[in-house]
């Protein structure tokens, strides 16, 4: 009888010794530095998106700004659950595993801490302005089937006359568009024409 | 499944069926592909094309865009129907769209020129042709070297398979009403440099940028013209080729093709950018 009641005594002090393993292992063990993005924000201009479009008697070029992006950086320091293992070990004794991982859970998510790490530049590029007229810019129309290219300039509203386009080499029914920037020529649209 | 149990029949539960329904439920979500997957663009590429700008101009472009590609190579009819049914983002090609191609959607944008260049077996004495004997050699009218001057030896026709866009601009552009024979049929329109190097006798047609690069082929003058000469009657135009509106990556791969970098990369294999 006493060696069964000693046997118990040794087995709920071993129990109560060795518990706490995955509490103990997380709040010793130094916060984990990692990082994550938050809000984003326009950069500085880098290009133009061009919209062409059919307009009555007219193609009318409006322009958008594009701006390179820019991202938040923000720090974050927290305590990693540890002793997991010996936790799970300890769950038949009394369910004793279950409260030292709640334990230690606790103490993961009370340990957060946030810091701002600055502005980084993304690699997108994002809108930055409304759409506007495109005055006085260069197009470049080419004539897919004879590979002839013609030079043009938008007027004072972003516009040309359609009866410019009127004169196209015969055969042709679409015609690809072009606008010259600073930095080199630019894709805008095709378009299909009646061929003639 | 049912077991007798006393006077009961009760169904028994089949753990085996619900083992396999989990596999399954995990095979599947396995399989779901990654949604922070990166883009891939997918180029089917006319051999002409890829050949004629190589792999550098791919690796240049990969490196300078940051857009990763995996190009396709295959003749320009099956390039462009690959893009038609949505195999590929946008196609290389040799020959121009249909009709119908432009009524299903898809725009061509012509990017370069390239001389169609007549080449010859290394040991061939015959250095120009004129027009007309270029299209009596190539109807096999013309079937020994020895009628133009050259040594008695037949001519072997090497000849691009008739879906390439080598073959069909030659015939466009060449032939006229003659009908080209062949001896030999290349599957893929720069293999015929590899069968014209080996063969004596042999005679084919290519982009004279992919002539330049392969030093074992002799390059014949036609009228007395050389392919980078003003003046020269025949040139392929490479289009490129795209489906519907295209969206920032895809124009950001157009630009990229009218940029400088890409037209000096072109003038040095001895193609001609169209937008100056």
């Amino acid at each position: 009888m006493t060696l069964r009641y000693l046997s118990m005594i040794i087995v709920v002090a071993s129990c109560l010794w060795t518990s706490g393993c995955a509490t103990v292992l997380t709040v010793a063990y130094p916060p984990l530095e990692e990082t994550r993005h938050g809000e984003t924000k326009p950069g500085s201009q880098v290009a133009f998106h061009y919209v062409m479009s059919e307009e009555k008697d007219s193609l009318l070029l409006q322009k958008q700004p594009l701006c390179s992006q820019q991202i938040q950086i923000i720090k974050i320091k927290r305590k990693q659950l540890h002793g997991v293992i010996p936790a799970i070990v300890e769950v038949p004794f009394f369910g004793l595993g279950i409260a030292d991982l709640v334990v230690a859970g606790v103490f993961t998510r009370a340990s957060v801490e946030e810091s701002d790490g600055g502005y980084v530049k993304g690699v997108e590029i994002m809108t930055c302005g409304d759409l506007m007229f495109a005055p006085n810019e260069e197009l470049i129309i080419q004539y897919p089937a004879s590979t002839e290219v013609k030079h043009m300039r938008t007027n004072e509203k972003g516009m040309i006359p359609l009866n410019s386009l009127e004169n196209m080499p015969k055969g042709e029914s679409s015609i690809n568009v072009f606008v010259k920037e600073e930095k080199g020529v630019s894709y805008v649209k095709t378009f299909e024409r009646n061929p003639r | 499944m049912y077991v007798t149990e006393g006077d009961l029949k009760v169904m028994k539960p089949t753990i085996k069926p619900l083992i396999a329904l989990l596999f399954f439920v995990l095979a599947c979500l396995w399989a779901v592909p990654s949604a922070n997957a990166e883009f891939v663009l997918n180029a089917s590429c006319s051999s002409q094309i890829a050949e004629a700008f190589g792999r550098e101009a791919l690796e240049a472009f990969m490196q300078e865009s940051g857009v990763k590609v995996k190009v396709h190579i295959f003749s320009s009819d099956v390039c462009i129907d690959r893009l038609k049914n949505g195999f590929s983002n946008l196609a290389g090609s040799t020959v121009r769209i249909s009709k119908a191609d432009r009524d299903a959607g898809l725009i061509e944008i012509p990017m370069c020129k390239d001389p169609m260049a007549i080449i010859s077996h290394p040991s061939s004495k015959i250095k120009n042709l004129s027009i007309n004997q270029v299209r009596e050699v190539f109807s096999a009218h013309t079937p020994n070297w020895k009628s133009l001057g050259g040594d008695d030896l037949p001519i072997v026709l090497v000849i691009p398979s008739k879906k390439t866009g080598a073959y069909q601009n030659f015939m466009q552009l060449v032939m006229g009403p003659f009908e080209i024979k062949d001896d030999l049929v290349a599957t893929e329109a720069f293999t015929a440099v590899t069968g014209v190097k080996h063969i004596p006798g042999s005679i084919s047609f290519i982009a004279n940028s992919i002539a330049e690069q392969h030093k074992g082929v002799s390059v014949v003058n036609v009228d007395g013209l050389y392919p980078k000469d003003a003046g020269y009657p025949f040139h392929q135009t490479f289009y490129l080729v795209i489906k519907g509106e295209p969206d920032p990556m895809m124009k950001q791969v157009i630009n990229y093709m009218i940029s400088d970098k890409a037209k000096k990369r072109m003038t040095a294999r001895g193609m001609t950018p169209i937008i100056k």
